[in-house]
């Protein structure tokens, strides 16, 4: 590679070979490496590469991923959501069945209640009965 | 990673997405916003408006999610085409409105003395982009900071390679002038 060919790479792409375009890079390297120091129009480059990297981008606020994700659409397939909406239906018509079927249990299987509630509970202490120590 | 790695993880991306996979929104954003915030950051020199430039790449993301065909045009360099448009927009209609006061820009050739704070020369940079004249601005912004190749940087401008050159050695020259004081 001829000088004037390495001092426009450089100056176009900076003073770092590995942002030269990747078809010349080796040969630039190769060419860079033969001078006996660094030139002035190399070290200039880099220096301005220095400054240039002190421009940091900034960091994406709280939420704006998440935002950008909701309003993604729904790409899923109709079957897919169909089966998903399926599920859910299935899901909720388990969640109803179970609760009339406890419903149904509470009404057969409890015992009829003989004495009113809260009766039961004032006339029973820790001790026993009233009714029988007859209190 | 390599330009053929990166084409094979966005292909891969979009894939999911097309498919409608559950996560594949997630993935792509988590991939490209970062990438997309820059470009927008830098090229308008103002954060809170690149979010919203974010923001609408993405929508047309979504739009454009069904109809991606792997193997095509690099998803990486639509994807800077599109944010690059969206700026455009802001960027004329910042022209168009007349503002009571411009916003406040650091003075690049009025620099802070040298060894500041990177934060500093940060800014010195942001606003010595901000007077370079569109397409070198653009040409050093996506070679530079967003590192794509000649080749992609050049299709995303729709230059020849050569006229990505010019201007990125124009831009470099203009930017070592007004930058001089924050030299090491």
């Amino acid at each position: 590679m001829n000088p004037d060919r390495l001092r426009a790479l450089t100056e176009a792409y900076g003073g770092d070979p590995a942002r030269w375009p990747a078809a010349v890079r080796a040969e630039g390297e190769a060419a860079l490496a033969q001078w006996p120091e660094p030139p002035p129009w190399l070290a200039e480059a880099r220096a301005l590469d220095a400054v240039l990297d002190a421009y940091a981008a900034p960091s994406a606020s709280a939420g704006l991923a998440r935002r950008i994700v909701a309003g993604a659409p729904d790409l899923a397939p109709l079957w897919r959501r169909a089966n998903a909406w399926w599920a859910g239906l299935g899901l909720a018509g388990a969640a109803l069945a179970g609760l009339a079927a406890g419903a149904v249990l509470m009404v057969v299987a409890a015992p009829a209640q003989t004495t009113p509630a809260t009766e039961y509970v004032y006339d029973q202490t820790v001790f026993g009965d009233l009714a029988e120590q007859g209190g | 990673m390599s330009e053929q790695q990166g084409r094979d993880l966005d292909d891969v991306l979009l894939a999911r997405l097309a498919r409608g996979e559950p996560g594949a929104a997630a993935a792509l954003v988590a991939a490209k916003l970062p990438r997309v915030l820059a470009l927008a950051a830098r090229t308008l020199g103002d954060a809170a408006e690149a979010e919203d430039v974010a923001q609408e790449a993405f929508e047309r993301v979504w739009r454009h999610a069904r109809r991606w065909r792997p193997g095509g045009a690099r998803f990486d360099t639509w994807l800077h085409r599109v944010t690059l448009n969206l700026c455009y927009d802001r960027l004329r209609r910042r022209r168009e409105t007349p503002v009571a006061q411009p916003p406040e820009r650091a003075d690049p050739s009025a620099g802070p003395e040298r060894g500041l704070a990177a934060a500093d020369t940060g800014q010195a940079v942001a606003a010595a982009l901000a007077v370079l004249p569109p397409r070198q601005r653009d040409a050093i912004v996506l070679c530079h900071y967003q590192e794509l190749s000649n080749i992609e940087a050049a299709a995303v401008l729709e230059v020849t390679v050569e006229a990505l050159e010019s201007l990125l050695a124009r831009a470099r020259r203009r930017l070592r002038e007004l930058l001089a004081d924050q030299r090491p």
